[in-house]
């Protein structure tokens, strides 16, 4: 295997295949800075150019603009406190709070380098691990899958902020927006008021542009906004190699958690941020300090999001399931170019695989280059004009919630999530539960749904599935000693 | 007197606007979910489910008004209708504060540019509604000392039409 990941990387490294990394790469970071139109629309538009390439080559240049797009959200993510992508949700909680403190280069480098390990720690895994994480994977029916996504709903209590009753009164408004649209199971319409654009229920994002993009829109224009120029000055990546060091655990937690979720089908980057955020709080030693500028939270995030790239490449190449949105294209591209992905791909087509871990290596390489030449300018964004750059940034919203699905309906959906979101800011309300409830709101019903089926309408028959009760139980414990630890705190504060 | 202190004192009026509004939601999916068939694949049903997180989130809603409402209760009581002299002034500045009260205003008028510019976008199209929501936004937010009018109107112009013409021919993402 070894040798066969050597002649990999020696057969990838061609002209072509660097000139075309080093584009898709550079595409995929400006699609997935710019709010709405993400790293997924990158691989579409990717995808046609490579009908008449090279397998290998068409690979190499799909492979950067996955890895470019899912690493571009961090840019507005941290500059301008709005997500380029989902994956990039977590990153606004303190990357914004560090740029308005100005730390933003800071925020950027220590981002960027995160990104680039959580990446090179999921290839690894990817090329070393993938078919017995997949023989694990493929054991998760749909208890297993419910019981995942309830421990991941139980994050709220980390989620929440100051107020616990707050925070799950937002994960309960954001699991009653998931249920507009065709339910799962049955496929009756609910919830959707007669209008035939509801039927597919409410678009992820849409909703995560306009919760975040129309807020900070409003937000700027109320006030006028300075930041601090020191960042200009900033030698190599903004941060040292001893504030990477001592991130290292951090890193970890937040790659394996990223990897993980990455593995199961259809949970994908969004997800794995804000839980790997969630988890990286909750054994930090001063989570008051999450949410007002932490550079953890930051690492949490992006080493996650990246990580996932590798871990939602292992049911694609193993079991040919995608991991996510990209992936499901990347299944796509490999049909059409001739490979069945399965178990046998390894055997078949092992030197195509091979070649796709050595352009996702190289585009983690490429995109650090990328970040790195251009950071200094990334931050000169800051010194625009605010009357300028955020109804640019409205009008770019815009554009990317109706490039979604192609509707104006979808404008409209991007309108009254930034109004909704606004009033929930107003009144203190946080707006990182209503995401995670309505992410994994449609989920939940299904897997939920589908165990009954299987276990016949008891839901302690659930207990009866080993990796089930485990996810349960660490659930119930974790949200009980959360509570405990609010009402402490509460009382504390009295 | 002292039922607005203390209103105010936990957080105002405008606390009870989320909960008020989205309980009304909820309530509206709790009592439609009695509307809808029952599934024959599995027990809990679209209709079940539906009623769970419906009546779970209502719930948690009750459990804030009531906690509020015994907050404002315990605030009221420990209150006097004594009004210090901070109040006094307190008060006489905010009557006063017209540049709080524009900012205010400010906010108000760029929400309803932003709804005016979504609504136009389906009538007029992205490029022509685009451009005007540019040229608008940017003459309102500038300061007039620092406004360059030709820049603002040549970016609007530029950005828009650029915007549209990358995504219709180069995308084939046709805007509106």
């Amino acid at each position: 295997m070894l040798e066969q990941i050597i002649t990999s990387y020696v057969d990838v490294i061609t002209p072509l295949n660097i000139l075309l990394i080093l584009i898709g790469t550079g595409f995929g970071i400006i699609c997935g800075a710019l709010p709405g139109i993400s790293g997924t629309m990158a691989v579409v538009i990717g995808l046609t150019a490579t009908y008449g390439m090279e397998k290998y080559t068409a690979f190499a240049f799909l492979m950067a603009l996955y890895i470019g797009g899912q690493s571009g959200g961090l840019v507005s993510a941290i500059l301008l406190g709005i997500p380029g992508t989902g994956a990039s949700i977590a990153t606004t909680f303190d990357g914004y709070p560090m740029t308005k403190k100005g730390l933003g280069g800071k925020a950027l480098g220590m981002a960027i380098v995160v990104s680039f390990l959580g990446t090179v720690l999921s290839i690894f895994a990817l090329m070393f691990i993938a078919p017995a994480i997949a023989s694990i994977a493929v054991k998760f029916g749909p208890v297993e899958m419910f019981s995942v996504i309830f421990f991941a709903l139980t994050l709220v209590t980390l989620l929440a902020g100051k107020d616990l009753l707050k925070g799950l009164i937002s994960m309960f408004i954001g699991l009653s927006l998931a249920m507009i649209g065709t339910t799962p199971v049955d496929g009756m319409a609910r919830f959707t008021f007669g209008f035939r654009q509801l039927q597919t229920g409410l678009a992820i994002t849409p909703i995560v542009v306009g919760v975040f993009a129309l807020a900070s829109v409003l937000k700027t224009g109320e006030k006028t906004v300075s930041y601090s120029i020191q960042d200009l000055n900033l030698k190599g990546l903004g941060v040292s190699c001893r504030e990477i060091i001592a991130q290292v655990k951090n890193i970890v937690v937040a790659g394996l958690t990223g990897i993980g979720i990455g593995i199961l089908p259809g949970i994908g980057g969004t997800t794995s941020g804000l839980m790997a955020y969630g988890a990286v709080k909750g054994i930090s030693k001063h989570p008051e300090e999450f949410g007002q500028g932490c550079i953890d939270g930051v690492v949490a995030t992006e080493a996650a999001n990246n990580a996932t790239i590798g871990g939602a490449m292992v049911p694609l190449l193993t079991l040919g399931i995608p991991g996510d949105g990209v992936t499901a294209i990347l299944l796509g591209a490999m049909m059409i170019h001739g490979l069945q992905p399965g178990p046998l791909l390894f055997e078949n087509s092992g030197d195509v695989v091979y070649s796709m871990f050595a352009s996702m290596t190289l585009s983690s390489i490429a995109m650090l280059v990328i970040m790195f030449v251009c950071l200094k300018y990334i931050i000169r964004l800051l010194n625009l004009p605010q009357y300028i750059l955020m109804p640019i940034v409205m009008v770019l919203c815009v554009v990317g919630a109706f490039s979604n699905n192609s509707r104006v309906f979808e404008i409209y959906v991007f309108l009254i999530a930034g109004i909704v979101g606004k009033c929930l800011e107003l009144v203190d309300y946080p707006q990182a539960p209503v995401l995670l409830g309505f992410l994994l709101g449609g989920y939940a019903e299904k897997y939920l749904r589908r165990g009954l089926q299987m276990t016949g309408g008891s839901l302690t028959e659930f207990f009866s599935y080993p990796i089930a009760a485990v996810f349960i139980v660490l659930s119930l414990i974790f949200f009980g000693v959360n509570i405990i630890r609010y009402a402490r705190l509460k009382k504390k504060n009295i | 007197m002292r039922l607005r202190k203390a209103i105010k004192q936990n957080g105002g009026v405008k606390d009870f606007f989320v909960p008020v509004l989205f309980g009304c939601w909820l309530l509206y999916q709790f009592i439609s979910s009695y509307m809808f068939q029952k599934s024959e694949f599995d027990s809990l049903g679209s209709d079940g489910y539906a009623r769970i997180v419906s009546g779970v989130g209502l719930l948690l809603i009750i459990l804030y008004l009531i906690r509020k409402m015994i907050d404002i209760v315990k605030t009221y009581r420990n209150c006097t209708d004594e009004v210090t002299e901070e109040a006094k002034i307190k008060v006489k500045s905010e009557k006063t504060s017209l540049i709080g009260k524009m900012r205010e205003h400010y906010e108000i008028s760029m929400l309803f540019l932003c709804i005016v510019y979504v609504i136009l976008i389906g009538q007029i199209g992205f490029m022509i509604s685009s451009g005007l929501y540019l040229l608008i936004s940017m003459l309102l937010y500038s300061q007039k000392e620092k406004r360059n009018l030709k820049v603002i109107i040549l970016l609007a112009i530029l950005f828009s039409a650029g915007i549209y013409f990358i995504f219709s021919y180069g995308f084939n993402i046709i805007l509106p």
